[in-house]
């Protein structure tokens, strides 16, 4: 009796929807949002847990999950709406944005596959870590064209979102940095998700910045990765 | 809210069209977004028409992601022989990205309002 609940979708699909609320739910109000209970990890951990506990096949859990996932694709799309509405911002940002933007995204990629040369990462492990600071979606799609683990990835993009969103603070200020929209900027670029989460505690202007960082750096890791690849 | 999500539908199709057939490096979501930026460009209406199928998308994103993260678990002689490598990379290369991100936004903030009072 027990196998026919954990080998059908709807139990799966029950449970994930249902630890994902309740994970937002916990996360705001029993831990006030603290970037360590992030609702995506406590999600993924209890769900780890339960597939383990059940005895099926992670990949197994995969398949009866992809109602869901089938949806990362429009999703994904669906950035272009924020960036469209942000248009007048970096008009009015547009060389602090492209310096930034640059600098940062290079940064983000390179010192990742720098470090990871050093310490005789595979090359597989290597670029699933590379695009680390852009959000999850765009991280696994970038990870696989190169060849990489989506979920390695998408592992290493949580981490990155929640050491910059501690860090955040403590940085900018070591930096003697105020600027809301210097700030704001750091934290999507460098966190994504996560930083815009961060950022939406210090203000609306951080809040913004922080987007729109996350938004750009998305499509200029994008871009970099293209153009890497049509180099050889 | 069905107008909106085959707009999207279709922009993502034609991403994976372009990716494929037309050999563009790029991950075909990621096309799709462009080319969404593209038609919001020439019609910008279609932001209008798009927002309702959108927003709900963008705002349970985390959700659609979830299902990704128990393939961790296919991953366990990874994370016995290289854990705590990885988890030091990518601590060191966010504090690298953060760092460099604020002082080039700072540094360039600063050059402009300079070189802008100067033309005044």
């Amino acid at each position: 009796m027990w196998s026919v609940l954990t080998t059908s979708p709807s139990t799966w699909l029950a449970l994930t929807i249902g630890l994902y609320l309740l994970a937002n739910h916990a996360s705001a109000a029993w831990f006030r949002g603290h970037p360590l209970a992030n609702p995506v990890l406590l999600a993924i951990s209890a769900l780890c847990m339960l597939v383990w506990l059940s005895g099926i096949d992670a990949s197994r859990y995969l398949d009866m999950t992809r109602p869901l996932t089938l949806l990362i694709g429009p999703a994904t799309v669906s950035l272009a709406l924020p960036l469209w509405r942000h248009r007048q911002r970096v008009k009015e940002n547009l060389v602090p944005l492209a310096a930034a933007l640059t600098t940062g995204c290079l940064t983000a990629y390179f010192a990742t596959e720098a470090l990871s040369d050093m310490l005789g990462f595979s090359r597989q492990v290597t670029v699933s870590l590379a695009p680390r600071s852009t959000s999850a979606p765009i991280a696994m799609a970038l990870a696989e064209i190169r060849g990489g683990l989506p979920t390695l990835a998408m592992c290493a993009v949580l981490m990155s979102g929640i050491i910059g969103a501690v860090l955040l603070t403590g940085v900018t200020r070591l930096m003697r940095i105020t600027d809301a929209a210097t700030v704001g900027f750091t934290a999507g670029l460098s966190s994504h998700a996560l930083g815009v989460a961060r950022s939406m505690e210090l203000g609306q202007t951080q809040a913004a910045f922080a987007s729109l960082g996350m938004l750009l750096n998305g499509l200029a890791t994008s871009v970099l990765v293209a153009v890497m690849l049509s180099l050889g | 809210m069905l107008k909106g999500l085959v707009l999207l539908l279709v922009l993502q199709s034609a991403g994976e069209l372009a990716a494929r057939a037309g050999g563009i490096p790029l991950p075909a979501a990621i096309i799709g977004l462009l080319l969404m930026l593209l038609l919001m460009h020439v019609w910008p209406g279609c932001a209008e028409t798009v927002a309702p199928a959108a927003d709900p998308l963008l705002k349970n994103f985390a959700l659609f992601l979830i299902p990704i993260g128990p393939s961790l678990l296919l991953l366990h002689d990874l994370w016995r022989s290289q854990g705590v490598a990885i988890a030091a990379v990518v601590m060191l290369a966010t504090l690298l990205t953060m760092v460099v991100t604020a002082g080039t936004f700072s540094l360039a903030r600063h050059w402009m309002t300079h070189s802008m009072k100067e033309a005044c």
